[in-house]
C-alpha cells in the first residue's frame, strides 16, 4: 500500500535533490549545438583547401573573401584560374555538401519519429526512386540541364502516389506509410531498370551509376540555392514541429490524448520533409545512410527529444556529409568515387555499433 | 514551488462537473462496438469499468477521450461538451492512461512526464523551465523524484505504470481515463496503483478506470459500470451491483460476495466453473490443487 508521504499534499514537495537533467541535458544539448557550428564553419573553410589542384588555404580564402566583398583587396597574387576553381568550384560544393547533409539528417530524424521507425530514412516514401526515374530518363533523353528539375518532379511524383496510398485505405499511420512506400519504391526502381536496360549506352551509364549513388560533382551556384534554400524555408519550420514529434513517442493514440491533431500533423510533417528530401535528391541524387545513421548518432549523444536531435542532427549531418564529399573527390584522384559510396562504408560500421548500443540501453 | 500547484489545478470538488454520457454510439467495420450508452459519473469519484473482453471498455475510454470519434451522441463534462471543445483546452481537462505504455525511444523518467505538458504549450518560445514545477510536484507525488533519470525502458512494470501516472498528472487533468491500469503488475503493485487512484480521486479528480479484475473494483470503486456488448448492463454504487445474480449473467460464473473481514467492502469469492478447469474428479484435492481452488484467490 502507498505509504503516507503521498498524502502530505500540504507539505513542500520539492527535494532536496538538486535541479536534475533540464540543466544536464540542456547543458550537453548547448556545448554539442557551439561545438558542431564551429566544427561546420571550420569544415567548410577548411574543406575547400582540399583537391587536385594545388591551391593553398591562403589562396583559398583570399578568394572566398573576395567575392563575398569583405576583404576588397582583390584576390592578390591568385590567378583567374584558381580564383574560379575555388569560387566555381570547391566552395559551391562544400556549400552543397552542408545544405544536402544537414537537409537529409533533418529529414531521416523527422521521419524516423513520423513513422516511429527507427529504420526510417529520408528516402522512405518512394523518393529515392521516384527522382531517379526522373533523373535517368532526362539523362538518356540528353537533357541533363534539366537533371534536377526532372529528378524533383519525379520525387514529388512518387510522394504524392504513396501518400494518397497510404491515405486511401484510412487514416495515415505509421505501417501504412512505411508499406505504401515500399510499393512505389519497388515499381519505380523497376521502372528505372526497365528503362536504364533498354536504352543507356556508354557513358551514360557511369553517368547514371553516379547519380543512382549520389554524387556532388554537379554542384554549382544553383544547386547551392536549392540545397540551402530548402533547408531554410522547409528545414528551419519543420524544426518546430518537435514538440509534436515527442508526442508520438508512445504512439498516435497517445499523442491524440495530449492534443495533437495527429493525422493533420502527420500529413503536413510528412509532405514537408519529403519535399525537402525532394530538393536534396534534386541536387545529388540518392546518397543514402546520412539520414538514417546521423539522427542515431546524436540521439546517442543528447537524448532523443526532437528539440535538441532535430538542429543537432542538421549539424552533425552537414559536417558529415562536407567530409564524406572531400573524401570521395580527393582519395583516388583524378578519379571521383559517388559520395554515397564513402557514406556507406562509413555509415554501415557506424550503424553496426548504434545497434549494438541499443541493445545494451534496452 | 510547492504541492499546490498540482491541487489548484486538480479543481476543487464543489466547483467540478460531472460527466454525462448520452446514447454514445460508435461503430467498427460497420459493426456496432458501443450501442448507446448514457452515464453519468460524478465528480472525485473513481468508476470502474467491468464486463467480459470485447464488451467495449476500451473504446467507451477513447471515445471520452476522443482518441476515437463516436458517430452519434453526446459527452459533457461539467455542463461543456467535450466533444466539441478544441483538443488542446479537452487535453487539459482530460488525461487517458494507455494500457501497456510503450516507447522505443531511449527517454527520461522526466521526459515522459514532461509529456504530460503537451496541452499548455505554446509556441517555440515556450521553455520547459516554465513547467518544472509541475512535473516534479507529479514525481514527487508518486514517490518518483529519484527517477528523474532513469531511463523508462529500464524500469519495472509498476514504477512504469507509477510514471505513467505522473504524465498523466502533470496534465492537470480532471478527468483520469485508465485502460486496465493493473495489467501485467505484480499483486504489490497492483494495490499501490489502486490506492494511487483512491487518493487521485480524494484529491478530487475524477478516475475512469476499465477493470478486470472484480475484486479491484470491488475493493476501490465508488461506482461500478457493466458493459456488454456494448451496452451499460447495469451501473450504480458498487456493493449494489457487484451481486452473484450479475456476475453470473455476465461471465457465466457463479460466485460468492462476502463482506470482507476488515475493510467490510464486498469481496467476490468464484466457484470453478465446472466444465473445464474444476477440481479433477478422483484426484486428491489437497495435492493436485492447493488453495487455488479451495480458498478465494485474493
Amino acid at each position: 500500500m502507498r505509504s503516507p508521504a503521498t498524502r502530505q499534499r500540504q507539505s513542500p514537495v520539492r527535494s532536496d535533490h538538486a535541479p536534475r537533467r533540464p540543466g544536464g541535458r540542456l547543458g550537453r544539448t548547448g556545448f554539442w549545438a557551439v561545438l558542431l557550428t564551429v566544427l561546420l564553419v571550420v569544415s567548410v573553410l577548411y574543406a575547400v583547401t582540399f583537391g587536385p589542384a594545388d591551391i593553398t588555404a591562403q589562396d583559398a580564402w583570399a578568394s572566398i573573401v573576395h567575392h563575398l566583398g569583405l576583404g576588397g583587396s582583390g584576390t592578390g597574387d591568385l590567378t583567374p584560374l584558381r580564383d574560379g576553381i575555388v569560387w566555381q568550384l570547391r566552395f559551391p560544393r562544400v556549400l552543397t555538401a552542408a545544405a544536402v547533409g544537414a537537409g537529409l539528417a533533418l529529414s531521416g530524424a523527422i521521419m524516423q519519429a513520423v513513422t516511429r521507425n527507427p529504420l526510417a530514412d529520408p528516402y522512405l516514401l518512394g523518393l529515392s526512386s521516384g527522382a531517379s526515374l526522373g533523373a535517368v530518363a532526362v539523362i538518356l533523353l540528353g537533357a541533363t540541364l534539366f537533371v534536377s528539375a526532372a529528378a524533383f518532379l519525379g520525387a514529388v511524383l512518387a510522394l504524392l502516389i504513396t501518400l494518397v496510398l497510404a491515405g486511401a485505405a484510412g487514416p495515415i499511420t505509421p505501417t501504412r506509410t512505411v508499406l505504401a512506400g515500399l510499393a512505389v519504391s519497388s515499381l519505380f526502381a523497376a521502372a528505372t531498370s526497365l528503362v536504364i536496360f533498354w536504352t543507356a549506352a556508354g557513358d551514360s551509364y557511369r553517368e547514371i551509376l553516379s547519380w543512382l549513388l549520389g554524387s556532388l560533382s554537379g554542384a554549382d551556384w544553383p544547386a547551392v540555392a536549392i540545397a540551402v534554400g530548402a533547408v531554410l524555408i522547409v528545414g528551419l519550420p519543420l524544426m518546430a514541429s518537435a514538440r509534436t514529434l515527442d508526442s508520438f513517442a508512445f504512439g498516435d493514440t497517445a499523442a491524440a490524448a495530449l492534443g495533437v491533431n495527429v493525422p493533420a500533423a502527420r500529413w503536413v510533417i510528412l509532405a514537408a520533409t519529403a519535399l525537402l528530401t525532394g530538393a536534396m535528391v534534386s541536387v545529388s541524387g540518392s546518397i543514402g545512410f546520412v539520414g538514417l545513421i546521423l539522427p542515431h548518432a546524436v540521439r546517442l549523444l543528447t537524448g532523443p527529444r526532437h528539440r535538441s536531435l532535430l538542429p543537432l542532427s542538421a549539424l552533425a549531418g552537414a559536417v558529415f556529409l562536407i567530409w564524406t564529399d572531400t573524401a570521395a573527390r580527393t582519395l583516388f584522384e583524378p578519379r571521383e568515387l559517388p559520395v554515397g559510396i564513402i557514406t556507406a562504408l562509413v555509415g554501415a560500421p557506424v550503424f553496426a555499433i548504434v545497434m549494438m548500443r541499443r541493445k545494451k540501453m534496452s | 514551488m510547492t504541492a499546490s500547484t498540482l491541487d489548484t489545478a486538480a479543481v476543487d470538488p464543489a466547483s467540478s462537473g460531472r460527466l454525462s454520457l448520452t446514447r454514445v454510439l460508435f461503430r467498427r467495420d460497420s459493426a456496432l462496438v458501443i450501442d448507446g450508452v448514457s452515464a453519468t459519473i460524478e465528480p472525485g469519484t473513481v468508476t470502474a469499468l467491468i464486463g467480459p473482453n470485447g464488451a467495449g471498455k476500451t473504446t467507451l475510454l477513447h471515445l471520452i477521450a476522443k482518441t476515437l470519434t463516436a458517430e452519434s451522441g453526446s459527452i459533457e463534462y461539467a455542463g461543456t461538451d467535450l466533444l466539441r471543445m478544441p483538443r488542446r483546452r479537452r487535453a487539459a481537462i482530460v488525461a487517458l492512461g494507455e494500457q501497456d505504455a510503450f516507447t522505443d525511444l531511449a527517454l527520461t523518467v522526466f521526459d515522459v512526464v514532461m509529456l504530460g505538458r503537451t496541452p499548455y504549450r505554446r509556441g517555440f518560445a515556450d521553455s520547459d523551465a516554465d513547467h518544472f514545477a509541475v512535473v516534479d510536484t507529479a514525481l514527487s507525488r508518486l514517490g518518483m523524484t529519484d527517477f528523474a533519470d532513469r531511463l523508462y525502458g529500464t524500469l519495472s512494470g509498476g514504477e512504469r505504470q507509477r510514471v505513467n501516472f505522473a504524465r498523466a498528472l502533470a496534465q492537470q487533468p480532471q478527468l483520469l481515463l485508465l485502460d486496465e491500469p493493473t495489467n501485467h503488475l505484480d499483486i504489490r503493485a497492483q494495490l499501490e496503483t489502486l490506492a494511487l487512484v483512491r487518493d487521485l480521486s480524494e484529491s478530487g479528480i475524477t478516475v475512469v478506470a476499465a477493470l478486470h479484475d472484480l475484486n479491484h473494483a470491488a475493493a476501490y470503486a465508488d461506482q461500478v459500470i457493466v458493459l456488454a456488448e456494448g451496452r451499460v448492463l447495469t451501473a450504480g454504487r458498487t456493493v449494489e451491483v457487484l451481486t452473484p445474480e450479475l456476475i453470473r449473467g455476465v461471465y457465466s460464473v457463479t460466485a460468492d460476495v462476502v463482506r470482507h473481514p476488515r475493510t467490510g467492502r464486498p469481496l467476490i469469492i468464484y466457484d470453478a466453473p465446472a466444465s473445464r478447469g474444476g477440481v479433477p474428479d478422483g484426484a486428491d484435492p489437497d495435492a493436485a490443487v492447493p488453495d487455488a481452488a479451495l480458498t478465494p484467490a485474493r
